[in-house]
């Protein structure tokens, strides 16, 4: 496996909702294949999960709690040798809100 | 017996969608999640005559989309367009940053069939001192034209005025609040009457959302 020196870009998404990510993962990775680039496809980071605990009650009652969780999904998208196409399309993409994208470029 | 969860809370991404979707750092969750509070509060101090059930925020990079339900939008976008120029203009000096905002009505064809506007509807009843059974039949009987499969009010508070406060609650239908795919509308809201507050709880059964087929096909 060689793995090219060249520059590359690395896409990290993140979001709380999986089934959002993966239809984002999924659009990235259409429009840069349509324009024959290299890409290494949705890499699943580990799911951080930030827990909550709470007490029920407005007043007094300190053993009865519930707890909340947040979880963040993470995939990274590696795009390498990209070109000023990949690039242009990448930019224009429409996504939905709840998807925070990172790019950086190598 | 123990006390109910919210319905709404309960089935977040099963029958309910989120009415704040965007994805924050942790260092910026809080602040992000006051601009949101400021923007509702805000919305609903202005038009309270406007029949708002629910205002959806999306966040982009940098661009705050409002989506306002309404059974009125005339009402909001005023005279000529001009009410939501204002809106715009209004809530990008509260939030005191320079974010882009986008505010959109969208109308509701069916008002009784969301549990907000029809608990607004009680509530001002209620505050014209008509008697509370009147007011909740008449918002029952509003409902089911709409053809709800269910609805259930509680009130709560000093009932015609009674020196002694109590609950008293109407079904019609049925209303499973066990069950999870039942898209079931929750809605609470206060009338404030000379003898103090009165609480409307609204639950309104609009059907069971079974799962698609698309849903299963990612599972496996």
């Amino acid at each position: 496996m060689t793995i090219s020196n060249k520059n590359k870009i690395r896409i990290k998404l993140k979001g709380y909702d999986h089934h959002l990510l993966t239809k984002s993962c999924n659009t990235i990775i259409n429009t840069a294949n349509r324009t024959k680039v290299k890409t290494i496809g949705p890499i699943p980071l580990p799911t951080k999960r930030k827990i909550y605990c709470v007490l029920r009650s407005p007043h007094v009652d300190k053993d009865s709690r519930e707890h909340f969780e947040i979880r963040s999904h993470s995939r990274i998208i590696d795009i390498y040798e990209p070109i000023s196409q990949t690039i242009d399309a990448l930019m224009k993409l429409n996504i939905p809100p709840g998807v925070d994208i990172e790019v950086k470029l190598y | 017996m123990g006390q109910k969860t919210h319905p709404l809370g309960f089935r977040i991404n099963i029958t309910q969608k989120h009415r704040s979707s965007w994805y924050a750092k942790m260092q910026e969750y809080s602040n992000l999640l006051q601009e949101d509070h400021k923007i509702r509060s805000y919305i609903y101090s202005c038009l309270q005559n406007a029949s708002i059930s629910s205002i959806y925020i999306h966040r982009k990079v940098d661009q705050i989309e409002v989506y306002i339900h309404t059974a009125r939008p005339g009402i909001v976008l005023g005279k000529m367009g001009t009410g939501i120029e204002n809106l715009r203009k209004q809530l990008v000096r509260q939030l005191k940053d320079n974010k882009q905002i986008r505010v959109n009505v969208i109308e509701i064809r069916e008002p009784d069939q969301e549990a907000s506007l029809i608990a607004e509807f009680i509530t001002q009843q209620l505050e014209k001192r008509i008697a509370f059974r009147r007011a909740v039949r008449q918002g029952v009987q509003r409902s089911q034209k709409a053809n709800v499969k269910g609805i259930k009010v509680q009130i709560s508070g000093r009932l015609n005025g009674a020196e002694i406060a109590r609950s008293e609650w109407i079904r019609e239908g049925r209303v499973p609040l066990q069950t999870l795919r039942a898209d079931i509308d929750y809605s609470y809201k206060t009338a404030q009457t000379i003898y103090g507050i009165l609480g409307v709880k609204v639950w309104l059964f609009k059907g069971e959302k079974l799962p698609s087929s698309t849903i299963k096909i990612n599972k496996q």
